[in-house]
């Protein structure tokens, strides 16, 4: 390390900086409600450190908005679900486009690239029509559909399965033949550390979403947390730094559950391959 | 021929079954929407449909405000990925030349894992235009908004960047470094000559990847300054929202197409160079 000290130096401010925002937004949720109002409204300097400090930005929170616990509860289980949905079915696709080589999934997979570029508004134009046309307009389920069908979960999940041994699925074709026993056994643990990554990439995702409830959602009532916040920056300036962090809060907590689970899945994997079988075993034989 | 008998019987045709429901969700809302959005902009009226023909690109090149907007995303677009990627690549050469550093990268990562919502008003009080910092530079008002939005981005991304490059390093051959280190050549001189040219692929996939998340800034840049941002910072997805108020599908649809077939343009040059590198290298 003696040799880069300007290079670690460097890279350690770095990482201050980095962190430096998550930090201030902690510190100004923790100042009375008139301080982050001069800070959010008549650019007063941000406080470094939460002086003095004080819990009232939550209280009044939770007081002039009794339907914020609900709003959080409901937006987290549709994005739970949401991706849920994106999971198993990127598993599966990024599977088949990966190992079931042919022209149909070649061409599959540069359409499915293709459509990962486009403005999300391309899609939501004719979505809003089609919604309209069936009368399910404003229906935030359409979105968390829109949302669990994205070809990005596809595309990742494949490039993660195309380094997987063809031999794993030769040894299990000999013993079982059926595709769901194989999905089981093979696919998805083999794949596990990487649809916990897919998994908390399409929360955010979804949690944060500002295109779609834009132009999907009518009604006010049904807007997500994340319009919610955008209303309360000019509404409520007082309580905006306690708002953000509770919007925080449970991508947070699934951040740190996901990590966790996906060292342990990482580990296991690497122990065993998803097989069952340890490494040297698998050499043996 | 043995190999592919062989995968005929480890893959068979009959399993794709289990891709349907996948295939058929990607089909209906999100491939077939954009054929209907590429059909509409040939459409005259959304109420009774009539072929419009080429009317509504005609008086789109003909509004100052879509040029504008299209203008603006590539000027925003292209500065900000090119920054990512050499911030992204000099952060990787760092972690990859210490190594006990490397736990530090969960760091530069975790801001793409906090949704942007909860973000802007922090950064707007930080680096926004009435922050202290702005105050003190005095900057002009929608120079230093672009900035703020080209940090925020920077911010996010230069995580995924430096985590992609640092991949690619990893799988680099050792044998060459270190007969390269053994020649008396320093760590920059190694980077320069030897990873830089080998991380072309990698570049190329974090460089499709950037792309991807640039057109997205539009949700960042909303929740900062609004449906009204500074003229500079107008995107193409501002004037679609702006103009969905409007119900003019066939003029929206058209701006989409437009921009979505410059993207592509972009993407098929990336992809066309991807493989031709996969296919030099096998």
């Amino acid at each position: 390390m003696r040799k880069h000290p300007f290079s670690i130096l460097l890279l350690i401010f770095t990482v201050i900086i980095f962190l430096l925002p998550l930090w201030l937004l902690v510190s100004q949720a923790l100042i009375p409600s008139f301080d982050a109002m001069l800070v959010t409204l008549f650019a007063e300097p941000v406080r470094l450190v939460p002086v003095p400090l004080a819990s009232e930005q939550f209280h009044l929170l939770f007081a002039r908005r009794a339907d914020l616990p609900g709003i959080i509860c409901r937006d987290t289980l549709y994005c739970l679900l949401s991706s849920a949905v994106q999971v198993l079915v990127s598993v599966i696709c990024g599977y088949m486009l990966a190992k079931y080589r042919s022209r149909f999934t070649k061409r599959t997979v540069l359409l499915y690239t293709m459509t990962l570029v486009l403005p999300m508004q391309m899609f939501l134009i004719p979505v809003y029509r089609i919604t309209e046309w069936v009368g399910a307009a404003g229906d935030p389920l359409f979105i968390c559909l829109m949302a669990a069908f994205s070809p990005l979960g596809a595309i990742l999940m494949r490039q993660v399965f195309l380094k997987m041994p063809d031999e794993w699925a030769e040894c299990f074709r000999m013993e079982d033949t059926r595709m769901s026993r194989m999905l089981l056994h093979i696919v998805f643990p083999a794949g596990l550390p990487a649809a916990c990554i897919l998994f908390l990439f399409s929360f955010v995702e979804m949690w944060s979403m500002i295109e779609q409830p834009l132009l999907l959602i009518t009604d006010k009532a049904r807007y997500p947390l994340s319009m919610l916040l955008f209303d309360m920056r000019t509404k409520e300036p007082d309580v905006i730094f306690a708002a953000s962090l509770v919007a925080l809060a449970p991508a947070v907590i699934l951040l740190l559950a996901g990590t966790a689970v996906f060292v342990i899945c990482h580990h296991h994997a690497i122990r065993n391959n998803g097989t069952g079988i340890t490494e040297p075993e698998l050499n043996q034989k | 021929m043995a190999d592919t008998a062989r995968n005929k019987l480890i893959y068979p045709a009959r399993d794709m079954r289990w891709f349907v429901p996948g295939f058929w969700g990607w089909l209906l809302l999100y491939a077939a929407p954009f054929v209907l959005s590429l059909v509409t902009s040939f459409i005259a009226d959304s109420a009774e449909i009539r072929f419009a023909g080429l009317d509504h690109y005609r008086n789109l090149f003909g509004d100052p405000y879509y040029l504008m907007s299209v203008k603006n995303t590539a000027l925003f677009l292209f500065p900000v990925v090119l920054a990512v990627m050499i911030l992204g690549i000099l952060t990787a050469q760092i972690l990859f030349v210490v190594p006990r550093l490397r736990g530090l990268l969960a760091i530069f990562l975790l801001p793409l894992f906090l949704p942007a919502p909860s973000i802007t008003a922090i950064w707007n009080a930080m680096v926004g235009s009435g922050s202290l910092i702005a105050r003190l530079l005095q900057p002009r008002d929608e120079q230093w908004k672009y900035l703020s939005l080209f940090l925020l981005f920077l911010w996010k991304n230069t995580g995924i960047a430096a985590t992609l490059y640092l991949t690619g390093m990893k799988a680099l051959d050792n044998a060459v470094l270190d007969a390269a280190r053994v020649d008396g050549a320093n760590e920059w001189a190694i980077f320069f000559r030897i990873e830089l040219p080998q991380l072309r692929n990698i570049a190329l996939i974090t460089l499709l990847y950037l792309m991807m998340n640039g057109v997205r800034i539009f949700r960042e840049s909303y929740m900062l300054f609004g449906a009204y941002p500074p003229p500079n910072l107008f995107f193409v997805q501002h004037y679609i929202n702006l103009g969905f108020a409007r119900l003019d599908f066939g003029l929206l649809s058209a701006a989409g197409t437009i921009f979505s077939l410059l993207l592509l343009l972009v993407f098929a040059l990336l992809w066309k160079q991807l493989r031709r590198r996969e296919e030099d290298a096998a």
